[in-house]
């Protein structure tokens, strides 16, 4: 069971995904605190400890789910940095994001992606993977990032 | 003792010398006349001519020759110098060494040349002249090399045209590729926001779900009883119409990214056994065909040249077309049949279906254009898909049709046998 403390980031530029990713999360029962990023230097300056804003801390556990098509870095380059960086390089990310294109999800696997969902538009199934990806998250074990 | 030729007998002889000589003179015109006709003919031929001794030394150049060459009598020859500036190139633009004119070749190997592509560089020209040139070897009884013919057309004209074509393919290439990219990406991004407009139009759905089922519980009956045709016709009616409407959004999104990644496939050409692609693809419609009561045969089908996983993709689109065409009136039939034809394979897919209007013939093969809309799950893609991957693979489609009759696909396609 995914412990309580794992802390969930979820970088994501439009703000009306982030919000239904969390509303059915919480509807599948994934009560973990919710961190929203907006664009792909949000979330490199938190995980890098860099700028304002919050900070990853050492100690925790965190996992990312991270979109795509998103402002100044883009969720490739935040997943090839991450993967490329010998201190975040364990963080589970999950690609979420709305292209299905194949030469993109074989991609995102190569560069070493945990999981790639692809965001469905009839709200039915944007749901049902939601809540699958809740109870994929309450049953996974996410590492405990080392300090540095 | 010799007898002494009669007065007959001389003027006889006189008589015949007459005539030798008069023949004598009437081939020496002959000649005259022949060598004019040949020298008229060298003159005026748009081919440039240069004929040279055993040694290579030259004999003879017509004036097209001094004229694509840019050089005189005098230069040719070797009497006057040429411009050093004066060059001939190859295709890569390196300068030709001497053992690479046409005419050393021909004196080393003793055999013609043909097709050979070389530019002139010229002083007078901005430039490059070029020319394709045959060079053939004459030999005497004796088998020694006599001469060399060399001749020569100017191309220039062609070679700038292939040129520019180059250019434009290039150009084209590029758009080409800009275009896939904007499709891909509008793709991505158009459907975004219908992520948004589906999810929160349901969002509304539930909160007046709740908030119909707080005002009963409460027994606010009045006011729900107010409250019932905005609750329970207007608001769903609204949010009816936007969620079908993102469906089809959504529909249509994902048809453009698909025709633009059929588009995109690598094609991997080879000889192909349709009789193993088409009884693949009917078995694939096996489930559609028992369900409807339809019946599909195919002939023995000839070969073709093409890609297997988008011949599939053709006829695929063409059975589930004539599976959703067929008319409830009678028992579905569809039949392949192949033929080659000018060395081209001709494969018809023929239905006993409802048949197309001859007015509506063009519009089958539109982007998105749907016959009956109403009765169709489809994207209205099938055929511009077929029509796309024919043009890709260099075949083609077209279409006949009796309406209440049933309707015929011919698709051509290389044969690859020459």
């Amino acid at each position: 069971m995914m412990h309580k403390d794992v802390i969930i980031l979820v970088a994501e530029d439009d703000e009306g995904h982030a919000n239904l990713i969390k509303k059915n999360l919480k509807r599948a029962g994934i009560v973990n605190e919710v961190l929203l990023f907006m664009d792909g230097q949000e979330i490199m300056n938190f995980l890098c400890k860099k700028g304002d804003g919050p900070h990853l801390e050492s100690g925790k556990s965190y996992i990312l789910l991270l979109d795509i098509r998103m402002p100044k870095l883009d969720g490739i380059q935040v997943l090839e940095q991450i993967k490329t960086d010998p201190s975040l390089k364990k963080l589970p990310v999950i690609m979420i994001t709305t292209t299905d294109d194949p030469r993109e999800i074989a991609n995102c696997h190569e560069m070493g992606c945990s999981n790639y969902i692809t965001k469905p538009i009839d709200y039915e199934n944007f749901v049902t993977a939601i809540r699958q990806l809740g109870l994929f998250l309450s049953v996974v074990q996410i590492p405990i990032m080392n300090g540095d | 003792m010799i007898d002494k030729p009669t007065y007959e007998e001389l003027e006889h002889r006189v008589k015949e010398l007459e005539k030798a000589d008069c023949e004598k003179k009437h081939s020496k015109e002959l000649l005259n006349a022949s060598e004019e006709e040949y020298k008229s003919t060298l003159n005026n031929l748009l081919i440039g001519v240069v004929v040279h001794a055993y040694d290579t030394s030259i004999l003879f150049a017509n004036p097209e020759a001094t004229n694509i060459l840019g050089l005189t009598d005098e230069q040719m020859s070797g009497k006057k110098a040429i411009d050093p500036s004066w060059n001939f190139v190859h295709e890569d633009a390196t300068i030709l060494t001497i053992e690479e004119y046409p005419v050393s070749i021909v004196f080393s190997t003793k055999k013609p040349l043909y097709d050979y592509i070389i530019g002139v560089i010229r002083p007078d020209r901005e430039f490059v002249t070029w020319v394709i040139v045959n060079a053939i070897p004459i030999f005497s009884t004796d088998s020694d090399l006599a001469k060399i013919i060399v001749n020569f057309v100017d191309i220039t004209d062609l070679k700038q045209s292939e040129e520019k074509l180059a250019r434009l393919n290039v150009d084209l290439k590029a758009k080409n590729e800009e275009l896939e990219q904007v499709v891909f990406v509008a793709s991505h991004d158009l459907r975004s926001p219908l992520v948004n407009i589906d999810g929160y139009s349901r969002e509304l759905e539930y909160s007046i779900n709740e908030l119909r089922n707080t005002l009963s519980a409460n027994s606010f009956v009045n006011i729900l009883n107010e409250l019932a045709p905005i609750l329970e016709d207007d608001i769903p009616e609204a949010l009816r119409f936007i969620r079908t409407s993102t469906a089809k959004m959504d529909t249509l999104i994902a048809g453009l990214l698909r025709l633009s990644r059929s588009g995109r496939a690598a094609l991997n050409i080879e000889s192909l056994d349709m009789n193993q692609i088409i009884s693949k693809v009917i078995d694939s419609t096996e489930f559609k065909t028992k369900k409807i009561g339809a019946e599909i045969i195919s002939d023995v089908l000839p070969p073709c040249q093409g890609d297997a996983i988008q011949l599939d993709q053709i006829f695929s689109n063409l059975l589930d077309n004539a599976l959703k065409c067929l008319d409830s009136k009678r028992p579905g039939m569809i039949r392949i049949s192949g033929e080659v034809v000018d060395g081209q394979s001709v494969y018809c897919v023929e239905d006993n279906g409802i048949g197309i209007d001859v007015n509506h013939m063009d519009k089958i093969f539109e982007i998105f254009h749907q016959l009956d809309p109403a009765n169709n799950k489809g994207e209205g893609l099938g055929l511009t898909i077929v029509k796309r991957i024919l043009s890709r693979l260099e075949g083609s489609i077209r279409v006949e049709s009796t309406i209440d009759l049933g309707s015929r696909f011919y698709i051509t396609m290389p044969n690859g046998k020459k």
